[in-house]
């Protein structure tokens, strides 16, 4: 009877968490007039029509004026820039977070202070820093670059990888890296031959996960993104039109740009807790 | 190890964020439109309107009712989700892949979701409440449940933190106090309010933390979902700073209420590092 109660409760959280899901991927495959028809239809003819709208760029079932919601750009926007803001994290991120744990501090306090400091950029809200970013950008002609998006991102990516992988170094026994300096490896080799061979599946799901949270965000490139470097985030609002809004297209939207993050949900579970908490929370 | 390493990862973000946002607040003190490039110092008078107008109030209002009401859900639900994860082994490894997933679609995505569901015309969580004979309730277009209704998508998106938070300080607490505290004759209130407590709290704090920051500064989901209305019933601290900026063109004098959202920001979270670090102290 106990065990009733738990499974029902466990079934009743999945069903909720996975409902909006399979929801919006009916949606995804119903023609436009089963979309809105005035009772939800749980019996239909599924069609890939949308999906196929979706890279094609063809609007089938209704009718739309001249600027299309172009999909593939969208996500091909968002993998270069949340790519290219992932990599240039990880490359000013990495080194930072492993002299945060290493090298010498006058007081513990003061290397916590500096640690802080960094977590500190990801506070500030958005739009406090985006608004007289964009007067900045005018004047640097970094509106709707992806450069210009890329360096943004950092106040995302900074922060998350220098507070991921410090605690993931600070796992690793500092007398380790005490041998290898014995045995004539200097500060450079030993780390990486040493630290990162051993941290390295730490580092994986940091850059996985760097790359999920700017892939999400979606302020920044509200404001100085534009037309040509928009990614899905932002992209997916183009499907909602003053005309009429295109449901069918705009689910398969939405379920297209979430596939990636829900399988790499399945395989970083182990690393997920420590990431969403920057590292704060291990288990 | 030199510390000059930390440094790329320090310049980066003061160069996109700290600098942006110091200009931001000079710019704050000024008659800067979005419209008008020529920009002369007015001193405090974008202060002393903003402490004279009545949406910026409501707009602080709704900021702290929203984080209040969605915080509030998630520690419940989390804490419940959390100690049934704790009591059943089997399946866990499903279920925990299926609570992540939330937490790394993009949130924006996950709230248009729930705007396709929540549609009065042909919405299905309508149509499925029309069978317990609820009427059918505009979730999104009626200000008195509007607010409540993105409360819950939150925590629809956020709960899974919070409780997978939990769940890792629970499967870290020690055996040993609670037999020595069964052989004492405590009862269980004693034993949680004793031992299970002081535990917990750090961790605790730390969700809360994460959960006050990213709340407050919430945007995407309301921007998809109501954009701020219907009325201003919705609009909180985030929103009234974009709709000023860009609606209304008056960038300082949005700029001032994103200075206020950072300083209760900033003050919130400096007040729950310091909880956090009291509560670890004497672990």
């Amino acid at each position: 009877m106990r065990y009733f109660f738990y499974y029902l409760m466990f079934a009743l959280i999945v069903i909720v968490i996975l409902f909006p899901m399979l929801w919006t991927f009916s949606l995804s495959i119903k023609t436009h007039p089963d979309i809105t028809s005035s009772v939800p239809k749980f019996i239909f003819k599924p069609t890939i029509a949308n999906y196929r709208g979706l890279f094609t760029g063809e609007t089938g079932t209704t009718s739309l004026p001249s600027s299309k919601p172009n999909f593939p750009r969208y996500f091909m926007n968002g993998i270069i820039i949340s790519g290219g803001a992932t990599l240039l994290a990880m490359l000013l991120g990495i080194p930072a977070a492993y002299a945060l744990t290493r090298a010498r501090f006058k007081t513990e306090s003061s290397r916590e202070n500096l640690a802080f400091t960094i977590l500190s950029f990801w506070f500030g809200p958005e739009l406090a820093i985006v608004l007289p970013l964009y007067q900045i950008y005018q004047r640097a002609g970094l509106i709707d670059t992806y450069l210009g998006l890329i360096l943004v991102y950092q106040l995302i990516g900074i922060p998350f990888v220098v507070w991921m992988c410090r605690s993931y170094f600070l796992d690793i026994p500092v007398s380790i890296e005490e041998a290898s300096r014995v045995d004539g490896c200097s500060v450079t080799q030993s780390f990486f031959r040493i630290v990162l061979p051993l941290a390295k599946g730490g580092i994986a799901a940091t850059a996985l996960l760097t790359f999920i949270f700017c892939w999400n965000s979606f302020v920044f490139a509200l404001v100085v993104g534009g037309e040509k470097t928009m990614p899905v985030t932002t992209g997916s609002l183009s499907f909602i039109r003053y005309q009429a809004v295109l449901w069918g297209q705009m689910s398969a939207a939405i379920i297209v740009s979430a596939l990636p993050a829900i399988i790499l949900a399945i395989f970083l579970q182990k690393y997920i807790v420590r990431g969403l908490t920057f590292g704060s929370v291990k288990e | 190890m030199k510390k000059w390493i930390i440094a790329p990862a320090i310049l980066v973000p003061i160069l996109v964020g700290v600098i942006p946002f110091g200009y931001g607040v000079y710019l704050s003190f000024t008659n800067w439109r979005l419209a008008n490039p020529g920009i002369s110092f007015i001193g405090l008078e974008n202060y002393f309107f903003l402490f004279k107008d009545q949406n910026f109030w409501k707009a602080v209002l709704v900021s702290f009712e929203y984080v209040g009401l969605a915080i509030s859900i998630e520690l419940a639900l989390g804490s419940l989700i959390a100690s049934l994860l704790t009591r059943n082994r089997r399946g866990q490894w499903f279920f925990r892949a299926i609570i992540i997933i939330p937490l790394t679609v993009a949130p924006i995505l996950l709230a248009l979701m729930w705007k396709l569901m929540l549609s009065t015309s042909g919405g299905v969580v309508n149509y499925f409440l029309g069978f317990l004979g609820i009427q059918p309730i505009a979730w999104l277009a009626d200000p008195r449940v509007a607010l409540t209704t993105l409360a819950f998508i939150d925590a629809y998106i956020y709960t899974p933190f919070v409780a997978l938070i939990l769940f890792a300080g629970l499967q870290s607490l020690p055996r040993d106090p609670y037999e020595a505290a069964l052989v004492d004759g405590a009862s269980p209130f004693d034993s949680f309010r004793y031992i299970t407590w002081p535990l917990m709290r750090p961790l605790v704090l730390v969700s809360v933390m994460f959960r006050l920051v990213i709340s407050f500064k919430i945007f995407d989901t309301i921007y998809a979902t109501t954009g701020g209305g219907p009325g201003t019933s919705t609009t909180n601290l985030h929103l009234w700073v974009y709709l000023n900026a860009f609606r209304y063109g008056d960038m300082a004098y949005a700029m001032a209420g994103a200075v206020i959202l950072y300083l209760i920001i900033y003050l919130l979270t400096t007040i729950f590092v310091r909880m956090w670090k009291n509560a670890t102290s004497y672990i």
